[in-house]
């Protein structure tokens, strides 16, 4: 796995050289890190000023915990829990679908793909090299953007708790353990997409799919269809784990040089 | 091997490149520092190494391709048509490093390409490929005397009257005699034997000799001569 690193050494030092993909890796952070959390946490501060009541829907209020007990305190845990812990999760699938898409197809486009497949470098070792040149930036993106992210929304909740609420356990599992399984499913999809398609904009494209499942579990959230709890992160993190798996296996099975030079 | 098209990673440095494809084909991190300096020295790059290789010309570029194609110190190179594109003066400098690697470097180079004038000059041996079968196989003077018994020369003469014509057919050694200005082109089967009866005969007709010289068939018209065999 050794020559996986070089050329996962050798991808980094190419997404930091080009501003393109430099700054398409800092627009999560900037978007999900620092704009919405600003802008949610403000709303409650500015829009109910006062003391008066707020209209939190019964259904909605009986998910939220028995220590939010002002209104002003149900909605900024309703801000931080429904809205933009949901909308954090899109980070880690959206982060490495660029990256990923570029892997394989890139490497078609720009026609540096023959010199490196008559290298003796291993089918495993390239995919891997490829799945890991997305996963650690991708992985660098996540966790900034979840720490700015939470400072922000700490900062407005101290105010109006007088402690941190964000994040609770739910959401340290997902961040820790759901996250970092959930990008090596989207990566592992993206680049067995990248060597089987010839252009970066056909493996783009298949990235939209995988955003969906993220989208909806955001809009049932927001729209206070379920909550998620501890016991649903764990049953979907063990999932993932198990799906990461079978697919690296039939992924680096399956993957083949051959196969990527029939459709450059 | 050396794609067609060179492929290198042009926002990476010559010496970034070389050092990406030495690990990955697992020179020993000791050697690599060195044979990337040789390499580039060789090659005339090493005042540019740290430049990106996007702002290189395109003889540059094919020059660095060769560079990498030797990283590992191959026995066997595959040259996938390592002029094209280039200026003459590039494809010169190009042809005499392939020279340089095959002489006196003792490397084995398969040469795959198109321009028939190059492969002639360069190539020891050479394979006619047609719909993917190899249809002829030699050194080009095996495949010319394989498709053709008869050699053809041009006899050039102060002047050309019709006695030394007729002294020439006399000897009945020549299948065809054509005369073209100061010069008669003749062609005989056995030219170790012919050729100096027919010196003779034009001497002693009155002929004055300025040259003689074999016109030897282009590799052009071995191919086109095979492959409309072929089909």
């Amino acid at each position: 796995m050794k020559k996986a690193w070089v050329i996962c050494r050798k991808e980094m030092r190419e997404i930091f050289r080009s501003k393109y993909i430099f700054s398409s890796l800092l627009m999560p952070i900037v978007v999900f890190g620092l704009f919405i959390p600003i802008l949610l946490t403000l709303l409650p501060i500015f829009v109910f000023p006062g003391q008066g009541e707020i209209n939190i829907p019964p259904f909605v209020t009986q998910m939220i915990p028995d220590y939010c007990k002002t209104d002003r305190q149900r909605l900024i845990y309703f801000v931080a829990y429904f809205l933009m812990g949901p909308m954090l999760l899109m980070v880690p699938i959206m982060t490495p679908i660029f990256i990923a898409a570029d892997s394989f197809s890139g490497e078609k486009e720009r026609k540096t793909i023959e010199p490196l497949l008559a290298t003796p470098t291993s089918d495993i070792e390239l995919f891997f090299g490829k799945v890991l040149t997305a996963f650690v930036p991708s992985m660098i993106v996540c966790f900034t953007t979840f720490s700015i992210a939470t400072f922000l929304l700490n900062l407005s909740a101290f105010q109006v708790f007088g402690r941190i609420i964000f994040p609770n356990l739910t959401y340290l599992v997902m961040m820790t353990a759901t996250t970092p399984l959930a990008t090596i499913l989207s990566i592992g999809v993206m680049v067995l997409v990248s060597a089987r398609v010839a252009s970066v904009r056909d493996a783009s494209q298949v990235g939209g799919v995988l955003i969906l499942p993220v989208i909806l579990l955001l809009v049932g959230q927001m729209f206070a269809l379920f909550f998620i709890n501890v016991y649903m992160v764990l049953a979907a993190t063990g999932l993932l784990a198990l799906v990461d798996v079978i697919l690296i296996h039939a992924g680096s099975s399956r993957f083949g040089r051959e196969k990527i030079l029939m459709k450059i | 091997m050396l794609p067609e098209v060179h492929g290198h990673y042009e926002r990476m440095s010559a010496q970034e490149n070389l050092r990406y494809y030495a690990q990955l084909y697992g020179v020993p991190k000791s050697e690599i520092g060195g044979r990337v300096k040789d390499l580039l020295e060789n090659m005339g790059l090493w005042e540019r190494r740290s430049d990106k290789v996007g702002t290189y010309s395109k003889g540059m570029k094919q020059k660095l391709a060769i560079a990498r194609a030797l990283i590992h110190d191959p026995p066997v190179l595959f040259l996938d048509e390592p002029t094209s594109a280039l200026d003459p003066e590039a494809q010169k400098k190009i042809r005499d490093d392939i020279l340089i690697l095959s002489k006196r470097r003792d490397r084995t180079i398969f040469l795959c390409t198109h321009n028939l004038a190059e492969a002639e000059m360069l190539c020891d041996r050479i394979a006619i490929i047609n719909h993917g079968k190899i249809v002829a196989l030699g050194e080009t003077e095996h495949l010319r005397n394989h498709l053709w018994h008869l050699k053809t020369f041009e006899l050039t003469l102060t002047k050309v009257s019709s006695q030394i014509i007729k002294a020439i057919e006399s000897a009945g050694l020549c299948k065809k005699i054509e005369v073209k200005g100061n010069s008669v082109i003749f062609s005989v089967s056995n030219p170790e034997h012919d050729n100096p009866i027919i010196a003779k005969k034009v001497i002693d007709a009155g002929g004055h000799i300025v040259s003689l010289s074999e016109i030897k068939r282009t590799l052009e018209e071995i191919y086109l001569k095979i492959i409309g065999e072929e089909s």
